[in-house]
């Protein structure tokens, strides 16, 4: 099984997480019942895609949305992988209520 | 509100290939992913490092890496060689705000795992994730 070559277009991805964070969120306020749905499907959205790409990659997508109180908050990652063929992004998106943070990893299979 | 993302281990210049043992059971029992090890190992770091102390936003940043890193090098040391590691750590202060933090995958159901556990006193709540993929 070759290495994937060049991994993946990392600001293909970025637009991808916005589109769906944005389509998802846009202008809505903190809805609780209605965030475990949002979650979905800002995940699902961003995981079909990434699988329409076809490459030989596992996927992790992680999405938190927390309500804009003026919190200080902190979302750290680290990893042990191969730096040739893995790799993340982390897209940050907020308006006047709500926070949102989608981190997406691609690792070499 | 800040996010800051540490790149991979640089320290270790080894590179590992393709084996194509396609479980990590071909490497012995112990070798799969454990989420009961792994969440014992997250919840002893978040309670060393949270217990006692309050949420300081100047020091934040570097309470919530080290956090990071504590978890990462312990859970290297459970001894798993044939997985990559991937530990996410969500660090915050409480004002009353309601948050909600989930996660999709696209892997190998029989080999991949994840364990994740959280922490919350007074003033300040930590989530820490960790996702265990398998290199075959």
């Amino acid at each position: 099984m070759d290495i994937p070559a060049a991994g993946l277009d990392k600001a293909d991805i970025e637009t991808t997480v916005r589109e769906a964070v944005g389509s998802t969120l846009g202008k809505s306020t903190f809805i609780h019942n209605k965030v475990d749905g949002w979650i979905a499907k800002v995940m699902e959205t961003c995981l079909k895609r990434l699988a329409q790409s076809a490459k030989q990659y596992k996927y992790v997508v992680s999405c938190q949305i927390m309500q804009n109180a003026g919190a200080g908050s902190c979302v750290t990652s680290t990893y042990s992988w191969d730096p040739r063929t893995d790799d993340c992004i982390t897209v940050d998106w907020q308006n006047d209520h709500i926070l949102c943070i989608v981190s997406v990893y691609w690792l070499a299979v | 509100m800040t996010y800051e993302g540490e790149f991979g281990d640089h320290e270790d210049e080894v590179q590992y290939e393709n084996t194509y043992i396609t479980s990590p059971e071909g490497y012995g029992a112990e070798q799969k992913f454990k989420i009961a090890d792994v969440k014992a190992v997250i919840e002893d770091v978040l309670h060393d490092r949270l217990d006692g102390q309050e949420y300081d936003p100047r020091k934040a940043s570097t309470t919530s890496k080290e956090i990071c890193s504590f978890v990462l090098e312990r859970v290297k040391q459970l001894g798993y060689k044939r997985y990559k590691l991937v530990v996410e750590v969500t660090y915050s202060e409480k004002k009353g705000q309601a948050v909600r933090v989930g996660s999709h995958c696209l892997w190998n159901p029989k080999t991949d795992n994840f364990s994740s556990a959280s922490l919350e006193t007074a003033d300040q709540f930590c989530c820490c994730t960790v996702f265990g993929l398998y290199y075959e």
